[in-house]
């Protein structure tokens, strides 16, 4: 089984977006991303979100989905009908853990959809192999992981 | 069809009419008819021998009147005189040839003129049996017979045989036709000779004297025909001596063969055969009364005549026919009151009966307000009363049931919206539980993996972490449990290794042991197919909870599990080493929200929903949950599913 060990350098040159309404949970998925060496961007709602997307070009997106303003679904709507950002993978944390939620996400088009809480331990390595199955991240992670 | 029915009810009942008019009157008159016909054949033929015995005196008596009256003629002086003439005896009398022969000649006259038309002739023969002096009686006039007539009457019987009488004695023929010179009369004469010697006063027997007895005159006024009967008088050779036809008559004298026995031949045979009797409807005359007797009049051997009186049956059911036909008319008049008064009842009845028909109809299409019209109080006013009540009952029914259905509809509409509000109260309180969950495990998780830390601070975050997760299993059994219970809990059954999920939990549980102390002891039997279709997360939630369950009420010992193969059931056995369950708990366990004992609820963290799900689980996937357990020897909790081997890939390697 592949999986990525968590160091500090390994999503070194990676600028990863992360969009949630609610500071604590934002900053817990940050300082995990973070302590693996990426550079993150944060935004507070979908629109500076998308903002931030089309402006910097993250590698990955994880958004939120209950946001003031723009939420994650309305992001993922204007991310995918914009060609700068519509090859973005876009990742759900979402506190919605009701049975179905995970089918509606996935159906709507977010590459993949994470509940809260997040297990801080595996976060990083469930996220990344999530991203595996992106072609244009695919190689470039190959040569990140390591073990079998 | 409504035209139909009452067409039919209608014709029905008068039909049933017009049978109970007709077949009492038809049982009555053929009755009557049959007990007043045979009581009229007995009076008739009562009547009908009354009346031969009747005629038959009565011709009797003419018969021996004739006779007599000849005798007295025969006798008197002046015959005496004209005797003693004929034998030329001049012996008491001066008068001459001419006075005596007027005298007698007086005598016969007055003979012929007394007995009132019935002899046709009298005359008196010589010993030689030549007419001396006769008068004969042409249709009521009296004129001398020929005195010179030569005809010989010697061999005649009525000479012959009376010539040779003693006095007293009187001949009487048989009939016979009347002759004039020696050919029958025409028309013919019926007649009866009677015949008696003369005597002179030397008793020398000196003529006869012959009259000649009119039948016609005896028979008319005594056996008269009419429409409804006959008279027969039939000689001992059959032939007839008197009869309607006047062809038939006189067989024997005319030498023709008309008989009785040629027109009648088995009634003859009766007739013949026995003196008195009768005949009702013989073959030969079926419609006819036959009544006879046979006649043989005293002193008169040349005599033997059968009357028979025929009367027709018509005549004698007269009556009868007349009964017929005024019980034919009785039916008619019956029969058109039956009508009338059939097709008013029969009116006032189906007149109802469509009136409720209609109305049934109109109910039936939604119209209860309908009622019917009630137009009597007999038991068909009873119905329309029944109905109408009916129909109010079933109108106030509707009314109740349609407020019932509305009701129901909007305690239905409530309840929906209840359990929306449930649903969306369940989704909302797991969003902002799992929010701030997210904190605190992430952020003990992330401090947690930091290093250069304190140990004891670590310890404590650990301990942080582990109520953050402890609350977590709380949310998701809370949401678990109220999924199941409301029957939203949806499975989806895909073919899965179950050795692959006993792995993976085998990593998990090593943990739980290592931290206690523990030994996991994890086997799955050979027997069990390699992929099986099952719901992948209620078989990790059965499996899990109880090993959770297992893992936190022991203190000491192992906890194991085993999968096995059972025919078509899949069982999974959870045993540990704890401090066993009581056999009273054994169900109560399941329930929700229950623990062994409340005090332990607080020794042993949880919400005691784990084995509450376990069981809905089982059963929602109709398999079971059972325990074994005894205080001390600690628990075995068996689950059996229906197996579903996943056959397309079965033996491949998992």
């Amino acid at each position: 089984m592949m999986s990525f060990s968590t160091s500090d350098d390994l999503l070194k040159n990676w600028c990863v977006l992360v969009v949630d309404d609610e500071a604590d949970s934002l900053e817990v998925a940050q300082t995990l991303l973070e302590m693996c060496g990426a550079t993150i961007l944060t935004a507070k709602n979908g629109q500076e979100g998308l903002e931030k997307a089309i402006q910097h070009r993250p590698r990955f997106i994880l958004s939120d989905l209950s946001m003031p303003e723009m939420n994650g679904w309305q992001l993922l709507h204007a991310l995918k009908n914009d060609v700068r950002t519509q090859d973005i993978p876009v990742i759900a944390l979402t506190a919605h853990a009701m049975q179905g939620d995970r089918e509606l996400g996935r159906a709507a088009g977010f590459h993949n959809y994470l509940t809260k809480p997040l297990v801080p331990e595996t976060f990083i390595n469930t996220v990344l192999t999530l991203l595996l199955g992106v072609p244009s991240l695919a190689a470039d992670l190959a040569s990140r992981k390591s073990g079998e | 069809m409504l035209q139909a029915m009452t067409r039919s009810l209608q014709s029905k009942l008068i039909l049933a009419l017009v049978l109970a008019v007709l077949i009492p009157t038809t049982i009555i008159s053929v009755y009557t008819d049959r007990t007043s016909t045979s009581l009229l054949i007995d009076n008739a033929r009562q009547e009908e021998s009354s009346a031969l015995v009747v005629a038959t005196s009565q011709i009797v008596t003419k018969l021996g009147d004739a006779e007599n009256n000849v005798l007295f003629v025969s006798q008197t002086s002046t015959t005496k005189d004209y005797a003693n003439l004929l034998s030329g005896n001049r012996r008491t009398t001066d008068k001459t040839v001419n006075a005596l022969a007027e005298a007698q000649t007086a005598l016969l006259r007055s003979f012929l003129t007394n007995t009132g038309g019935a002899f046709r002739r009298i005359y008196v023969l010589d010993a030689q049996g030549y007419l001396r002096i006769g008068v004969d009686n042409e249709a009521g006039t009296l004129a001398l017979m020929v005195a010179d007539d030569q005809e010989d009457r010697a061999k005649e019987p009525y000479f012959s045989e009376a010539v040779n009488l003693i006095p007293g004695q009187v001949y009487g023929s048989n009939v016979e036709l009347s002759m004039t010179k020696g050919h029958i009369e025409k028309p013919y004469a019926p007649i009866i000779y009677y015949s008696t010697p003369i005597f002179d006063d030397y008793n020398n027997t000196a003529g006869v004297i012959v009259s000649e007895l009119d039948v016609h005159h005896v028979f008319a006024t005594v056996v008269k025909h009419d429409l409804n009967q006959q008279w027969l008088i039939v000689d001992s050779d059959g032939s007839y001596v008197w009869h309607p036809v006047a062809s038939k008559l006189y067989g024997r004298m005319l030498g023709h063969r008309t008989r009785l026995s040629t027109d009648q031949p088995q009634d003859a045979t009766v007739i013949f055969g026995m003196d008195t009797g009768d005949l009702v409807r013989s073959q030969e005359r079926p419609d006819t009364l036959q009544t006879f007797t046979r006649m043989t009049p005293p002193d008169q051997p040349n005599i033997d005549w059968r009357l028979v009186k025929q009367r027709s049956l018509h005549s004698i059911y007269g009556a009868v026919s007349q009964s017929r036909r005024t019980i034919c008319v009785l039916a008619l008049v019956l029969l058109s009151v039956a009508l009338v008064v059939g097709s008013l009842l029969v009116r006032s009845v189906v007149q109802p009966i469509r009136s409720l028909y209609n109305t049934a109809q109109a109910i039936m299409l939604g119209n209860l307000t309908q009622h019917v019209e009630v137009t009597s109080k007999d038991e068909l006013g009873q119905l329309a009363v029944a109905f109408n009540e009916m129909t109010t009952a079933i109108q106030k029914r509707e009314t109740d049931l349609r407020q019932q259905a509305e009701e129901l509809r909007i305690a239905t509409a409530q309840a929906k919206e209840a359990s929306r509000l449930k649903d969306e109260f369940l989704a909302v309180m797991s969003h902002e539980l799992r929010t701030p969950l997210n904190a605190i495990i992430g952020f003990a998780g992330i401090l947690s993996i930091s290093k250069n830390l304190d140990p004891q601070v670590l310890h404590k975050i650990r301990r942080i972490r582990s109520n953050g997760e402890r609350l977590l299993t709380l949310i998701s059994d809370i949401l678990d449990i109220s999924r199941i219970e409301s029957g939203r809990m949806q499975l989806t059954n895909t073919p899965i290794s179950i050795r692959q999920l006993v792995e993976r939990l085998d990593a998990q549980m090593n943990v739980l042991g290592e931290e206690k102390g523990l030994a996991f002891k994890v086997q799955v039997d050979d027997a069990v197919p390699q992929l099986i279709e099952v719901d992948q997360d209620a078989m990790t939630k059965i499996t899990t909870n109880l090993l959770s369950n297992a893992f936190k009420f022991t203190e000491k010992g192992e906890v194991s599990l085993q999968v096995l193969r059972q025919g078509s059931t899949l069982v999974i056995q959870v045993s540990d080493t704890c401090i066993g369950i009581p056999a009273h708990m054994h169900e109560i366990i399941f329930e929700t929200f229950r623990q062994v004992d409340s005090s332990s609820t607080r020794k042993y963290g949880g919400s005691g929903l784990g084995l509450a799900i376990v069981r809905q689980l089982c059963n929602t996937m109709n398999g079971t949950v059972q325990v074994s357990s005894e205080v001390g020897q600690g628990s075995t909790f068996t689950v059996t599913l229906p197996i579903h081997a996943y056959t397309q890939l079965a033996g491949s390697p998992a």
